[in-house]
């Protein structure tokens, strides 16, 4: 009983801890005291867009560097699902919302985190106060470390270099990273690779590749992909809407022109077409040789109604008199119960 | 070269800079760059001078909600180039951006100062919010880089400072202390 007990007891122990074992971002810096305040700050991410972004909103916690240089973020209240986090210090006697991007001082760093997830990041000093990572631990970033790396080349290229070669090694490291987007498994890191590139000028390019990607990704719901989605159907949106009227507007040409010409041909082809169908009972009797008197007497109509027939006739047929109306050639096209007398 | 050639030629490349001197920029451009280039090699060879053109400008925003652009020339004369933009509001929100003669946007960053607020957080003693960016290039392409500003009922300002030097040989050893040199400028 008492064996069963204690076992009972170790169980419950074991759960507890496992249970409520605290779960850090660890960070190991070390950092010149006389400039920098010995705190570290973390803000979280929401979208790629936002990393260049400072705000008070942003930071979610800060944590006192330790003389040994330790300092240490929970986990256990972060969100559940992976996100991007910023850790930044601050300069002494500088707003804890401060950021500096670039040059000897820049003071931040970026990494992925879930809730509950351990994270190891030792700061190397070099140069710069922020000069080289390494990550242990949640093993996505291990892969961040990579394509930082390959960031970091491509903005030296940017600094350096060649002017004539510059171009075409920022295009060749931009190839590099978008492979490595295309290809890799993890889809947070493949999104941010792509962010990195400046997607929405490479989009122009090659639509395709974006469709495709969207296409792969289409189950991710994360706020990242939900907003990489939106400012993807941003760009595709204007160029459909203007293919859309454009091709409209092209067959509506095309098929106005078509039924203009085929009118025209058949205008030409027959002028008698052209003429009403009181028109063409005038000319019928015309050709018969009847006066107009006869013609408004057959029709019921007065002479002058005939009269201004006629007149349309030679203007429509382009004739000037009875005779050249007697040489015109012409199928008779139409029943004379088609046309009562009274229509005239 | 005496001192007093370096500061004729300073002068000169500061002029040139100006639309208004248009007489001086001709002769810069067809006469006396030649001219210059010789001088600088010879400051150089040296490892103790050169020729550097600094810019600085403070934009003073309050509760502004408008672009503002900020033209940086890089003219032949020059082939290297060092960019630092900083931003402190107390108020509202601030987008920079440094962009290349090409229309490219080379380095952006985003200050919020607004959120603080509609959230309630207290900026207390430290009021603001802050952020920098910097950028150097060795060979920077040539024409008109431009920094621009766009505020959103922002209070605060904004910073820009530029550095061109001219050094014919780009050796890197030279440069990086002139780079350690120019830290003490900027800031």
């Amino acid at each position: 009983m008492n064996k069963v007990f204690l076992a009972l007891v170790l169980f419950l122990m074991g759960f507890v801890s496992t249970s409520f074992a605290q779960h850090n971002i660890t960070v190991d810096i070390e950092i010149d005291t006389t400039k920098w305040a010995p705190v570290a700050y973390l803000s979280l991410i929401p979208d790629f867009n936002n990393m260049n972004t400072i705000s008070y909103g942003q930071i979610i916690e800060q944590s006192e560097i330790s003389k040994e240089g330790l300092c240490e973020f929970s986990t256990g209240y972060l969100p559940e699902e992976e996100h991007l986090y910023r850790v930044h210090f601050s300069k002494k006697g500088d707003s804890p919302a401060s950021l500096i991007i670039g040059g000897k001082d820049h003071n931040h760093f970026f990494l992925f985190a879930a809730r509950n997830s351990e994270v190891s990041v030792t700061v190397n000093r070099g140069n710069g106060f922020i000069n080289d990572l390494k990550f242990e631990g949640y093993s996505l970033n291990k892969a961040l470390w990579i394509i930082n790396a390959s960031l970091e080349a491509l903005d030296s290229i940017g600094q350096n270099g060649n002017i004539v070669n510059r171009e075409y090694a920022i295009e060749s490291v931009n190839e590099e990273i978008k492979t490595y987007a295309d290809t890799c498994s993890l889809p947070l890191l493949s999104l941010y690779a792509l962010y990195n590139i400046n997607y929405s000028e490479d989009y122009d390019n090659n639509p395709a590749f974006y469709r495709r990607y969207l296409h792969k990704w289409r189950s991710q719901k994360s706020s990242y992909f939900r907003e990489f989605r939106s400012s993807i159907r941003a760009e595709i949106k204007p160029a459909r809407i203007i293919s859309i009227i454009g091709g409209s507007v092209i067959l509506i040409i095309i098929v106005a022109m078509a039924i203009y010409y085929k009118r025209e041909k058949k205008n030409n082809k027959n002028p008698i077409s052209r003429l009403t169908i009181q028109e063409r009972k005038v000319l019928d009797l015309l050709k018969q040789g009847k006066s107009n008197k006869e013609i408004a007497e057959e029709c019921s109509v007065s002479v002058s109604t005939i009269k201004s027939h006629v007149n349309s006739i030679y203007s429509k047929l382009d004739v000037r008199s009875r005779k050249e109306i007697m040489d015109i050639e012409y199928q008779t096209t139409w029943n004379k119960s088609d046309f009562p007398s009274s229509t005239l | 070269m005496t001192d007093n050639e370096v500061f004729l030629l300073f002068v000169m490349t500061l002029l040139s800079q100006n639309p208004k001197f248009t007489v001086m920029k001709k002769l810069i451009r067809n006469a006396a760059l030649p001219v210059m280039m010789l001088m600088a090699v010879s400051v150089t060879s040296s490892g103790q001078e050169y020729i550097k053109l600094e810019r600085s400008k403070t934009l003073h925003l309050d509760n502004n909600s408008e672009k503002t652009e900020m033209p940086i020339k890089v003219t032949v004369e020059y082939n290297y180039l060092r960019v630092k933009i900083q931003g402190q509001i107390h108020k509202g929100d601030i987008l920079i951006e440094l962009i290349d003669p090409d229309g490219e946007v080379q380095r952006d960053f985003k200050i919020e100062a607004g959120s603080a607020a509609a959230e309630g957080i207290d900026l207390g003693d430290k009021g603001y919010v802050a952020s920098e960016i910097e950028k150097s290039y060795r060979e920077p392409e040539r024409g008109n880089w431009t920094v621009r500003i766009r505020a959103e009922n922002a209070t605060g300002q904004v910073r820009i400072y530029s550095l061109q030097i001219y050094n014919p040989r780009t050796n890197l050893i030279e440069l990086e202390q002139i780079e350690k040199d120019t830290d003490e400028h900027i800031g």
